[in-house]
């Protein structure tokens, strides 16, 4: 091992070589010659030599370094792919999909053991991976005690994708029963708690696909937990997995007809399955157990030809527990029902199977006997043949954007209303086409929506009830993709069949009515329609409601909300405040209560008392912490209502620090490509802007604009929000020229896709262009048009409205440029009464405003005074290191310089110059006022 | 994993690297180190209990993957099995050492249990590795005989070729640099 061997090994090596290329006789001279009286190399030449005659092949090492490499990298794989925070115990198991290990996860207090599944597929993209992500969060929901628990679910460090479950200890349900020599009785009502779970799950539109025996696990406790809930259909969308695999997974005994057949799945398929794991039970062994080849059993499986359970029992292997081999024939009716081949054949929901087995149990007559008949299956295919054909429409609830959304907002309104409801009433009651085969993209459920709607119009004219409850369902899906104007007629139309005759029904009607008046508001709508609908749920609550003080709160929670936003602030206050009584007396979820303090947020900053507003939003925030519920959509909604008190406070960096948590929020709760998050972006972008943060702005609107382009299309309300955005940011910037193209045909799309109504959002698009216009130098007739239709519907609407200040500023300034002084100087006094109701900037572009009609006149004391007051205002409001200021702050020094005082003008221009010059590009209008 | 290089690029590289250019060396290196580590995690992940895995398979897919069903020249092909074969034997290095250093008794028993009969993998990978070290200061060429018989799983005549010698000196390096190895694994 050292020098002198080594040395000795290559010259040894050069002199075999050499030896070699020499004919045989020469040979022995030329080692003799060579290695001189070096005895150690002449030894070593002659090993080799030796060695060089071996021609035995790699010998055992070649074999055993490639068995090695199988031992090092299977087992460094898992080393490698173990996420962060698990640690790797056991291996349980290793499928098509991946491996199993038994982990510890350690979230730095506790430490759980899960089931680690580390599923076979290549590193995913960003987007699938969000997909992903996301689907596992829906998992990650559903809280049932017989339902193992989806714990987490990522990518592992070797990038594919990982989920950890709860880990259960138990035996499968069929050998459980078989060890305890349970009786029929006990286990039919095991697999009643089995009903009960795959129920629950169903009603949350997540369906298992994979039901058999060995995904249900009895604890020592006697209670069954479902294993791999909804994780078939995780790994079919799991990024890199290909179908192939899947199918090959799939356990092909258990699997139903149509799931053989790759037909869309509904529930209908886990009715199947649980049908199949109802007979295994039972029957100690599964139907076409005895047929040999998977060919001639996909067969059998699609001939529906199934065995009764008893006759498959009366030849069961001796020794089986005698009190199973006789299965009485209503048992056997509700299997074989369970098993049709159609799906609609099949019970229509797990509810259903389990009721008539609680029928068989209770000794009533079961359905299934009557089912023979075929009468029912008829009557209900005739009765529902339109939510039969609406499927569609469910399938593309349930796969697009909606349905994410709603289930991972978990928004207690949205969820009830939406997924209650649709599921209610679509879901578990006809089959639920497979989500997986649906859109994926608002845009089609946005189709589908509008299909759906005029199917119902046709299809279901003579059934009130019915169109009632599905109006209400497709108006909440409509606000669920934020298309709340067009959910807002359907959900009128529901209360109105709600309130005919033949419904009665008041309190639906009254819960459509409010879910119109929150469409409305949540697009911005006219909110004198959003007030009236408020307005008629309530009173409807209040007749009909029977002192049920959680309606009442509801209805006047909303109230507060459409009075709010119809500028009646008092009024609203009064009805949050009711609305907050009347959930803490009813000891309503932290969340509701949340939710009244924030609406008295609201008000309270609307009414100028911003200062006052902050703590009831930050008591909502603490309730939602305390409550746990840190991680919904409500909170991100409160995020939001607490921004804006900020802002209004003017505790800016706060505000912005805030919205920061929130995109990260916004991300986790919608993931990276969502529309949602988009949009929150480029709003954050705004605000960045606004604080004069323009590259990080630019960098928020680049990310989210080309998600809503592609996401919700040109013509949407959304793209047109985005591009006004990206206008006002060009605004801010000072490039008014090319702000004033990009705000106009955001107006134009919107305008066109709002169909001119009555809208909160309007005005500010108009007023915007037209201060874009102004700035921009072109005070012409558009500009003015825009500003006069504004404040004419705003007064017409209200009066004394504040809103009416944003767009009179912007009017004085025309007259200023005009040289109509006395216009301008009129509507400033209108401006500077409206106080402090809104921002301290309008009062200091007033006040410059006011500068500049003075110096017109000859005033130029006056005109300085009002600089000073606009410099300083600013000055207050976002200190003296922002552009604003600094802005304002050379407008004074340059009305000080021409009263004489070059010395304080210059003190104030050597700061605020490179403020500016800092802050906006070499182009911007604002560095113009800098070089005079 | 390979869609985000160009075969061309790499055939390039390669080309470059035939001619002694460390900075291509270091630049493709990690591709194809990037490249086995995933394949090798993926067939292990797919394959049955008992197989081994060939590791002469791995580099001739990995070979397939980065270059498609474009046919490299034969410079080129041998070029990419000599740095094959080096990354080839760091990914099993690599890990070799991570596990050694993990020292975690449960992994042992992992391998024993249901991996293959230990005796036959009774080679120290990390011994071997440090070895061929030794041997490529020693004598360069015969470690690389070692790296493309062992690691890239390359016939002698293939060997020749890539390093652009005779037949019979590759034959002798092999042979030589073998029982060189035996003796100081032994040792």
């Amino acid at each position: 091992m050292s020098v002198e061997e080594d040395e000795r090994y290559q010259r040894a090596q050069a002199i075999v070589h050499e030896l070699l290329e020499l004919d045989p006789p020469l040979r022995a001279a030329r080692m003799q010659r060579a290695c001189a009286d070096d005895d150690a190399l002449r030894r070593e030449v002659e090993w080799l030599l030796e060695a060089v005659d071996d021609d035995s092949g790699a010998g055992a090492l070649k074999p055993a370094i490639d068995a090695l490499a199988r031992v090092l990298l299977a087992d460094a794989r898992v080393e490698a792919v173990a996420p962060r925070r698990y640690r790797l115990v056991e291996r349980l198991g290793e499928g098509g999909m991946g491996q199993v290990w038994l982990a510890e996860r350690d979230d730095g207090t506790t430490r759980q053991r899960v089931a680690l599944k580390m599923l076979r597929a290549g590193a995913p993209g960003e987007r699938e991976l969000a997909r992903f992500l996301a689907e596992g969060r829906i998992l990650a929901g559903l809280n049932h005690p017989n339902i193992a628990h989806l714990v987490d679910a990522g990518r592992g460090a070797d990038g594919a994708p990982f989920l950890a479950m709860e880990y259960v200890e138990g035996e499968r349900i069929d050998r459980w029963c078989d060890a305890r020599r349970a009786g029929l009785r006990e286990r039919i009502e095991l697999f009643l708690k089995v009903c009960a779970a795959v129920e629950y799950a169903h009603a949350r539109l997540v369906i298992h696909r994979d039901l058999k025996p060995a995904n249900i696990l009895v604890g020592a406790g006697g209670e069954p937990k479902l294993l791999d809930f909804g994780i078939a259909r995780l790994l079919d969308d799991a990024p890199g997995a290909n179908a192939t695999t899947v199918v090959r997974a799939m356990t092909l005994a258990y699997a139903s007809p149509e799931q053989i057949e790759g037909k869309p799945l509904g529930t209908a398929t886990d009715i199947y399955s649980l049908g199949i794991v109802l007979y295994e039970v039972l029957a100690g062994t599964r139907p076409f157990a005895h047929v040999e080849s998977e060919h001639a059993r996909t067969s059998a499986i699609l001939s529906g030809d199934v065995e009764a359970p008893s006759r498959v029992a009366r030849r069961a292997a001796v020794g089986r527990d005698a009190r199973l081999r006789r299965i009485p024939v209503d048992v056997d009716a509700i299997v074989l029902k369970a098993l049709r081949r159609e799906a609609e054949r099949r019970y229509a929901s797990v509810a259903e199977l389990a009721d008539d087995l609680r029928n068989y149990l209770a000794a009533r007559p079961v359905l299934a006997r009557r089912d023979a008949f075929g009468y029912r299956t008829r009557r209900f295919l005739w009765r529902n043949r339109w939510p039969l054909a609406a499927a569609v429409l469910v399938a593309a609830l349930a796969g697009g954007f909606t349905w994410r959304t709603v289930l991972a907002e978990r928004d207690a309104r949205l969820a009830a209303d939406v997924a209650g409801k649709t599921t209610d009433f679509l879901v578990s009651t006809f089959a639920l086409s497979d989500p997986t085969s649906a859109g994926r993209h608002d845009f089609t459920a946005r189709e589908v929506l509008d299909q759906g709607r005029a199917r119902i119009e046709t299809e279901l004219a003579g059934q009130p009830r019915a169109r009632a409850r599905l109006l209400e369902a497709l108006g909440n899906a409509y606000r669920g993709i934020n298309e709340g104007n067009a959910g807002a007629p359907l959900l009128e139309e529901a209360a109105r069949l709600a309130l005919t005759p033949a419904v009665d029904e008041p309190l639906a009607a009254a819960r459509s009515l409010r879910a119109k008046a929150l469409a409305i508001l949540g697009a911005r709508g006219s909110s004198d329609e959003a007030e009236q609908a408020a307005r008629r749920a309530l009173d409807l609550v209040l007749r009909h409601g029977a002192g049920d003080l959680r309606l009442l709160a509801d209805a006047y929670g909303t109230l507060a909300q459409a009075l709010d936003a119809a500028g009646k602030a008092p009024q609203a206050m009064a009805s949050a405040r009711r609305a907050l009584e009347l959930r803490e007396a009813s000891h309503a979820a932290p969340p509701e209560i949340a939710q009244s303090l924030l609406d008295i947020c609201t008000v309270t900053s609307d009414v100028g008392e911003h200062a006052a507003a902050v703590p009831y939003c930050e008591r909502a925030l603490a309730l939602h912490a305390s409550a746990g519920s840190t991680h919904t959509n409500a909170y991100r909604l409160a995020l939001r209502e607490y921004e804006n008190a900020l802002l209004y406070a003017g505790d800016y960096a706060k505000a912005l620090a805030t919205r920061r948590d929130r995109l990260a929020l916004t991300r986790e709760l919608f993931g990276e490509d969502s529309a949602v998050l988009a949009m929150d972006r480029v709003v954050f972008a705004v605000t960045l802007a606004e604080h004069g943060l323009f590259d990080e702005a630019a960098g928020s609107l680049a990310a989210g604009l080309p998600v809503i382009e592609r996401r919700n299309g040109r013509q949407s309300t959304q793209y047109a929000l985005a591009i006004f955005d990206a206008g006002w940011i060009k605004y801010l910037l000072g490039e008014f020229d090319a702000a004033v193209p990009l705000l106009r045909e955001a107006l134009r799309i919107y305008e066109a896709a709002v169909g001119s109504k009555d809208n909160d959002r309007l005005p500010v698009l108009r007023v915007d262009l037209a201060i874009a216009l102004i700035d921009a130098g072109h005070a012409g007739a558009e500009a003015r048009a825009l500003l006069e239709s504004v404040i004419e519907a705003r007064s017409a609407a209200q009066p004394d409205t504040s809103e009416l200040a944003y767009a009179r500023l912007p009017l004085a300034r025309w007259h200023v440029a005009h040289r109509e002084y006395a216009q301008a100087e009129s509507l400033l006094d209108q401006v500077e009464a409206v106080g402090t109701r809104v921002e301290p900037e309008l009062h200091a572009r007033a006040a410059a405003t006011r500068a500049t009609i003075l110096r017109a006149r000859g005033d130029d004391a006056g005109a300085l005074a009002h600089d000073r007051r606009a410099y300083e205002l600013n000055l207050r409001d976002v200190g003296a290191g922002h552009p604003r200021t600094a802005y304002f702050a050379l407008a004074y020094a340059r009305a000080l310089r021409a009263a004489g005082n070059a010395r304080e003008a210059e003190s104030l221009e050597r700061d605020a110059r490179p403020i500016l010059e800092q802050a906006y590009p070499a182009d911007s209008a604002y560095r113009r006022v800098g070089r005079n | 994993m390979s869609d985000a290089f160009d075969p061309e690029e790499i055939a390039a590289l390669l080309d470059r690297c035939g001619e002694g250019d460390a900075a291509a060396l270091a630049h493709v290196t990690p591709v194809v180190y990037a490249e086995l580590k995933a394949l090798a995690s993926r067939a292990l992940r797919g394959e049955r209990e008992g197989h081994t895995l060939q590791t002469t398979a791995l580099v001739n897919e990995a070979c397939l993957r980065l270059f498609g069903q474009r046919r490299l020249e034969p410079g080129n092909r041998a070029q990419f099995a000599a740095l094959a074969a080096q990354a080839m034997r760091r990914v099993l290095v690599d890990h070799a050492r991570r596990l050694a250093a993990a020292k975690r008794p449960s992994s042992d028993a992992r391998v024993s249990i249901d991996e293959i009969d230990l005796a036959m993998a009774e080679v120290d990978l990390v011994g071997l590795d440090e070895a061929l070290r030794r041997l490529s200061a020693i004598n360069p060429r015969q470690a690389r005989v070692v790296d493309l018989k062992f690691f890239a799983g390359m016939e002698l005549d293939e060997i020749a070729d890539v390093l652009d010698v005779a037949r019979p000196t590759v034959v002798r390096d092999w042979r030589m640099a073998r029982a060189w190895l035996q003796r100081e694994l032994g040792g």
